[in-house]
């Protein structure tokens, strides 16, 4: 039984710490400290939120796939990748949904609409549902490697989408202008503290994504673990240990 | 997710294992349903999202009164508010069309902005019905010191 | 400002605070069930 070392408890700690408060730096920068835009005005504050969310769903789902492909390769199979390949992919979609949800409340006043079907949209659309059903698949019973495997396989395909979200502004006409920070050129197409209160939130987006992922993976672990020990809370009201059949 | 209530359900033997095994599919046939939906929307709306005004011009024959999304910039000093929207023209190259809109434009709708305006050729002018204003990805501080500068400050 | 910024930033810290905060329970109650889980083998 693995209780839980100080040292990495303590970073875990530490990084979500760190993460609350860049957060916090991220919003008050963005909402109070920088300047409106030239033509959005007061809307350019948007970006210090949208834009970094949307990079901690691609950064989540590549965990996921590297997690995947570890865990497919039969050498390096460990459950470890399972639940790791879960955590991300769960927290995935709560920053996908976040996309497409300040992306919507950013759309209605810039653009005049709440949503359109253009590419970049529909693809991030897609980018969601998929995962959805990556973490749904992983609900259905099934023995544990047959469902690792088979979850993995499905975040391998989903994968496929991410590229797509990413390059769709330059396959085809879109509304949706292409990215200011992570386009081709790297040129980061955004003025002065604008652009540095911008690079924060991604910094302060990405350590809550990996505090969150890491404690989404430690808690599955436990719960293996409670479950392997046969002794969910429940059924250990009800029924001996002894009878209880894994 | 898979485990939010697995931890009670987990051991539970087959009674649970059935119900638990529909409820399941039942919700990824729902992910299914809605994947499709969404790929049939963007199968029909964002392979081909706008033409450009010059695209539009050069195939008018063959859209005729079709709906379809156009793209370019709206023309300084075109605009004119009427009781029902709002008539400008909009450009792209060399192109031109002059568009009647039905419908409030978006807040940001500016000349020399561009614009994607979803209608349809009617005799010389383009009947429009939605605005949406495209955004470049360029963000600079609105004249950083003119409040300043004027012996003001920024409320 | 104009609702929608406020919306926002709303929207993403209530969302990322709820899913934060359960974590942090379930976190708490596995844990808790895991110390009884030790202890009862003590126990035994």
């Amino acid at each position: 039984m693995s209780v839980p070392r100080l040292s990495s408890r303590r970073l875990r700690s530490a990084l979500g710490v760190s993460a609350l408060l860049l957060v916090g730096l991220t919003f008050w920068l963005g909402l109070f400290v920088t300047p409106p835009a030239e033509v959005m005005g007061n809307l350019v504050r948007l970006l210090y939120v949208h834009p970094p969310v949307a990079w901690v769903a691609y950064l989540a789902y590549g965990v996921t796939t590297a997690a995947s492909l570890l865990y497919l390769w039969k050498r390096t199979r460990r459950r470890a990748f399972d639940l790791i390949a879960a955590a991300s992919a769960e927290v995935g979609v709560i920053f996908t949904g976040l996309t497409l949800a300040t992306g919507s409340i950013w759309g209605r006043p810039t653009w005049g609409v709440w949503w359109t079907w253009d590419a970049l949209l529909t693809a991030t659309a897609v980018l969601f549902l998929l995962y959805l059903g990556y973490l749904a698949l992983r609900m259905v019973p099934m023995p544990e490697e047959r469902r690792g495997v088979r979850s993995a396989v499905a975040a391998l395909i989903a994968f496929v989408d991410v590229p797509i979200v990413h390059e769709s502004v330059y396959w085809w006409n879109t509304l949706h202008q292409k990215p200011s920070v992570l386009n081709p050129s790297l040129n980061v197409e955004v003025h002065g503290i604008m652009a540095w209160t911008l690079l924060l939130g991604f910094v302060a987006f990405t350590l809550g994504y990996a505090w969150m992922t890491w404690t989404r993976y430690e808690i599955s672990k436990r719960r293996l673990l409670l479950e392997e020990a046969g002794l969910a809370a429940s059924i250990d009201d009800r029924m001996p240990a002894a009878e209880v059949v894994r | 997710m898979n485990f939010r209530e697995g931890e009670r359900k987990a051991a539970a033997p087959a009674l649970n294992s059935r119900s638990k095994m529909t409820r399941s599919l039942l919700v990824l046939g729902l992910i299914l349903l809605a994947l499709a939906y969404v790929l049939f929307k963007g199968a029909t709306n964002s392979l081909q999202y706008f033409l450009t005004v010059q695209q539009a011009n050069a195939s008018r024959a063959k859209l005729g009164d079709t709906t379809f999304r156009m793209e370019g910039v709206v023309v300084p000093g075109s605009i004119v508010a009427t009781p029902v929207g709002v008539d400008f023209t909009i450009r792209y190259s060399s192109s031109l069309d002059r568009v009647i809109d039905y419908g409030t434009p978006p807040q940001l709708f500016q000349p020399s902005i561009p614009v994607v305006i979803q209608g349809h050729f009617q005799g010389n002018a383009f009947l429009s019905d939605l605005i949406m204003v495209k955004h470049s990805s360029n963000y600079v501080a609105e004249h950083p010191n003119r409040i300043k500068d004027a012996g003001g400050t920024a409320s | 400002m104009s609702g929608y910024v406020e919306a926002g930033y709303a929207v993403v810290t209530a969302t990322l605070s709820i899913y934060a905060v359960g974590l942090l329970r379930r976190q708490r109650s596995v844990e808790a069930r895991l110390r009884d889980l030790g202890a009862a083998r003590e126990h035994r």
